[in-house]
């Protein structure tokens, strides 16, 4: 078994292509034909990253008439206690109704009343920018989009490596999962799309696959980014939502949003569509007040009806077959809630790299987009909408700066990852731990130590036993083909985001976001020293890390 | 690797789309030239199933989550 090299030379790499590394191709090749475009894809772009089937809502939709980018912000800033900046957030909430309007134009389906009105529901405490939408086959229209573009695509490839030099990107290292092939690409500029850090806290079932967020997603490109120079922030904000018990799949903003509720064992009303607020349902889930239950016996049919048809034929439509296994009924029986694991997240959460509301990030020519990137609760709006942007800032990159023909630099560190994946196969392949095995000890070690209530020595002690697996993963866990050593490069990102997550949650010495973040140590929020982002930048040495602490961006100028 | 997750009849006709595209990239072609699960990575989404182009797959859920 040896790994092969490949050289690939293009003007513009994408790393990921979910809906924001699709979105920005394809708007890449409509605005500059002339640029070359590449996707690197660990699955395949016709079924890939978050949303491999479809969805059922666009979040994050500020619709003239109905609400304004102001109004988005006053509500963003609520649910983040603060810590968001204005200019991002802004240009998503401005920029999301012209999104909206070219998902349609494609053929993506939004319902419509008899009146033309699109469907908004208000899935937050105050605010309506919630737009139902119906389409199983978002990826796949925009797969057709990518190939009808003749946009290099390279299938089950996954980033290992950007080469950066001087503080300006120069391209990446890939590596073909199936057939070992490493890729030494050469571009101008490139965009990180490689989605969040799903994989992180352990589930209640303790299937390392059955996380609430596409579990592909290992942190790949918080840690690509945070290798690399680039900055990561909010990595305490250790997010954990409320779904279906063990299934682990959404359904109670559809179900909410159309009159159900969710109650306790009494029978007593916890969130109804008067009071939907996701987080409500995680804080009595944390403070013992479960278990809770999705009622629904009291929706007419239809009602139950509508339902059924979106839960079963767009984000996760599987879910019929489980509903039919368990013997559950909607409109008949209760559902039982529970939390997720923990993820870190830019869509969900405010984790990520740190990017302005050009997609910029710190290093020159490197972008960030969706997930990966911190947009507070950008949602799949913030995937789509970035990743135009995105695409739009690389484009202006590659036709304004000056690049030299020098490979040097580039052909030099291509060699050096080269050979430390072969080394890391040579070795792997003697070793004798499942890399399952070792990732599940990973995990609860995150769910044990990094989590809340977390307070200083819990987080120090889980900080030692990260450094203690960082050391053995290339000496215990066994690579005997390809595929499995791809799992010993994500279980490095996993790694890598667990030490971000206690490094900043050591540092946020306040308690804030509820039950996200809480410090038995620092109960209280401390609005004084804390309404700061803390930014995370590798040191001279990786995995030596520096902390940083950055002003709040206001819009009103104070 | 023995799994119930993945169910193939003998309408299969070797094609391999779920292989491609199945998410996880944990499924593989047996010597039999059907689908098999290899790695216990599944996450249920039923791309598998829902692109099969002669509908000879079925899906089912890991024993740990249901």
């Amino acid at each position: 078994m040896k790994l092969q090299q490949i050289t690939v030379n293009t003007d513009l790499l994408i790393i990921g292509g979910g809906c924001a590394g699709s979105m920005a191709a394809i708007c890449i090749k409509e605005a500059a034909p002339n640029l070359n475009v590449c996707i690197m894809e660990k699955g395949h772009i016709k079924r890939s990253g978050s949303v491999t089937m479809g969805m059922d809502a666009l979040n994050v939709a500020v619709i003239p008439g109905i609400s304004t980018p102001e109004e988005y912000l006053e509500t963003l800033k609520k649910k983040c206690w603060g810590i968001i900046d204005y200019l991002p957030n802004y240009t998503l909430a401005q920029r999301s109704f012209e999104l909206l309007k070219t998902l349609e134009s494609w053929g993506v389906f939004f319902p419509k009343s008899e009146d033309g009105n699109y469907n908004i529901m208000q899935v937050d405490t105050s605010g309506k920018f919630c737009v139902a939408m119906d389409e199983p086959d978002l990826k796949p229209i925009m797969e057709k989009k990518i190939r009808e573009a003749k946009i290099d695509v390279l299938n089950k490839t996954m980033g290992t490596k950007l080469i950066v030099k001087d503080g300006k990107v120069l391209g990446a290292v890939g590596f073909n999962i199936n057939n070992g092939q490493v890729v030494c690409c050469r571009a101008k500029s490139v965009i990180l799309a490689n989605g969040s850090a799903s994989r992180f806290g352990l589930p209640n079932t303790g299937y390392l696959y059955g996380t609430f967020d596409f579990p592909g997603n290992a942190g790949d490109g918080f840690a690509l980014a945070y290798r690399a120079g680039a900055k990561i922030t909010g990595m305490e904000f250790t997010l954990r939502y409320a779904l279906v018990k063990d299934l682990n799949i959404p359904l109670i903003y559809i179900v909410l949003t159309r009159g159900g509720q969710v109650i306790n064992t009494s029978g007593e009303v916890i969130v109804d569509k008067n009071n939907l607020s996701i987080f409500l349902i995680v804080e009595a889930l944390e403070n013992r007040k479960g278990p809770l239950f999705l009622k629904t016996d009291h929706l007419a049919k239809e009602k139950i009806l509508e339902i059924e048809n979106i839960l079963f034929s767009t984000e996760r439509p599987m879910q019929r077959r489980y509903w039919e296994l368990k013997g559950i009924k909607f409109g008949r029986d209760l559902i039982e809630l529970n939390l997720t694991e923990a993820q870190l997240c830019g869509g969900h959460g405010i984790s990520g790299i740190v990017i302005d509301e050009l997609a910029q990030t710190n290093i020159k020519g490197l972008f960030a987009a969706g997930d990966v990137s911190s947009v507070p609760m950008q949602h799949l709006t913030g995937a789509f909408v970035y990743g135009k942007i995105a695409g739009e800032s690389s484009i202006e990159y590659c036709n304004n700066e000056n690049f030299s023909e020098n490979h040097k630099d580039i052909d030099r560190e291509f060699a050096a990852e080269f050979e430390h994946l072969g080394n890391l196969l040579n070795l792997a392949e003697n070793n004798a731990i499942q890399h399952t095995t070792f990732e599940y000890k990973l995990r609860r070690i995150i769910n044990e130590y990094l989590l809340s209530p977390k307070n200083a020595s819990s987080l120090k002690k889980g900080l030692n036993l990260i450094n203690e697996l960082r050391e053995q993963l290339p000496h215990q866990v066994q690579a005997r083909n390809f595929h499995e050593l791809s799992k010993i490069l994500e279980i490095g990102y996993i790694l890598d985001c667990a030490q971000m997550s206690a490094l900043s949650s050591l540092t946020r010495k306040e308690s804030r976001w509820g039950c996200i973040h809480k410090r038995s140590d620092y109960p209280d929020t401390d609005d004084v020293n804390w309404l700061k982002h803390i930014d995370l930048q590798v040191g001279h040495t990786y995995p030596e890390t520096d902390i940083y602490l950055r002003e709040i961006q206001r819009g009103d100028g104070k | 690797m023995s799994s119930n997750t993945i169910k193939v009849t003998d309408e299969c006709i070797g094609c391999g789309i779920c292989v491609d595209l199945c998410p996880l990239n944990c499924l593989r072609m047996g010597a039999d030239n059907k689908p098999y699960l290899q790695y216990e990575e599944c996450w249920y989404c039923g791309c598998c199933e829902i692109e099969c182009p002669v509908s000879c797959l079925k899906m089912h859920f890991p024993f740990l989550i249901y």
